[in-house]
């Protein structure tokens, strides 16, 4: 099972939101993964097949290696569910 | 629940704020009469967004300024400023924000129910309509009843 780990600038807030919402598009898609969601510092010791958050905070990961799925806007769901069968069409 | 922290006390009107830093001060004043952040904790906020950029506007217009439980939350709290004219978390069309809420997590728990909660409300386009036209506290709050359970 893949995992998708969400992220931001301190895993308190948005990052929550987001992951409560990717649950349940994967759910919606019929997607299993595993989903968490953390803080950019820790983020970069936690190893997930993909990282997801707002541009602004996950561009912070990429190093060539990461599978980063940047956001626009983070409440739009629309823009997520796109994203999301975008990179996990398959799982 | 979202109404138990957003209600008559923790939520503000104002036509402008002279800047993003003037615009988090003034939406975390309910929650610092309250005593439910200290000063230290506003400060926490506004160095989060000088560090880490304006991550904190979630959607086009809306931003949740927030910091670590530790840098000075006392208790659980959310408050809501509504801005008539934006003010720029920087200079990008979707950093214009009108409507910020404060987030007061006091640990990596407690405040997630009304976050789930406000996190519904704030999907919801029609919703966003309601809170940029409202004209008195009761629209809002009722607003945020209707996604209190």
């Amino acid at each position: 099972m893949k995992k998708i780990l969400v992220v931001c600038g301190n895993g308190l807030g948005s990052s929550f939101m987001v992951e409560m919402n990717v649950k349940s598009i994967l759910k919606e898609l019929n997607i299993e993964a595993e989903v968490d969601h953390t803080d950019l510092t820790t983020s970069k010791s936690e190893n997930a097949d993909y990282y997801l958050g707002s541009t602004e905070i996950v561009e912070n990961l990429e190093d060539g290696k990461r599978n980063v799925i940047k956001l626009n806007n983070l409440m739009d769901k629309n823009e997520l569910r796109t994203a999301l069968e975008a990179n996990l069409k398959g799982e | 629940m979202l109404k138990d922290l957003i209600h008559e006390e923790t939520i503000q009107f104002a036509s402008h704020a002279t800047d993003w830093k003037e615009a988090i001060k003034t939406a975390a004043k309910p929650l610092l009469t309250n005593e439910q952040i200290t000063p230290a904790y506003v400060d926490a906020m506004i160095r989060s967004v000088e560090e880490l950029g304006p991550y904190v506007v979630i959607a086009p217009g809306i931003a949740i300024p927030h910091a670590r439980p530790e840098a000075g939350v006392n208790e659980v709290g959310m408050s809501l400023l509504r801005l008539d004219e934006a003010v720029p978390f920087s200079e990008k069309e979707k950093h214009q924000v009108k409507l910020l809420i404060v987030l007061a997590a006091a640990d990596q728990e407690t405040h997630l129910e009304a976050l789930a909660q406000l996190s519904e409300l704030l999907s919801e386009e029609e919703n966003l309509a309601t809170i940029y036209g409202a004209t008195n506290k009761e629209e809002i709050i009722n607003l945020v009843t209707k996604y209190s359970n």
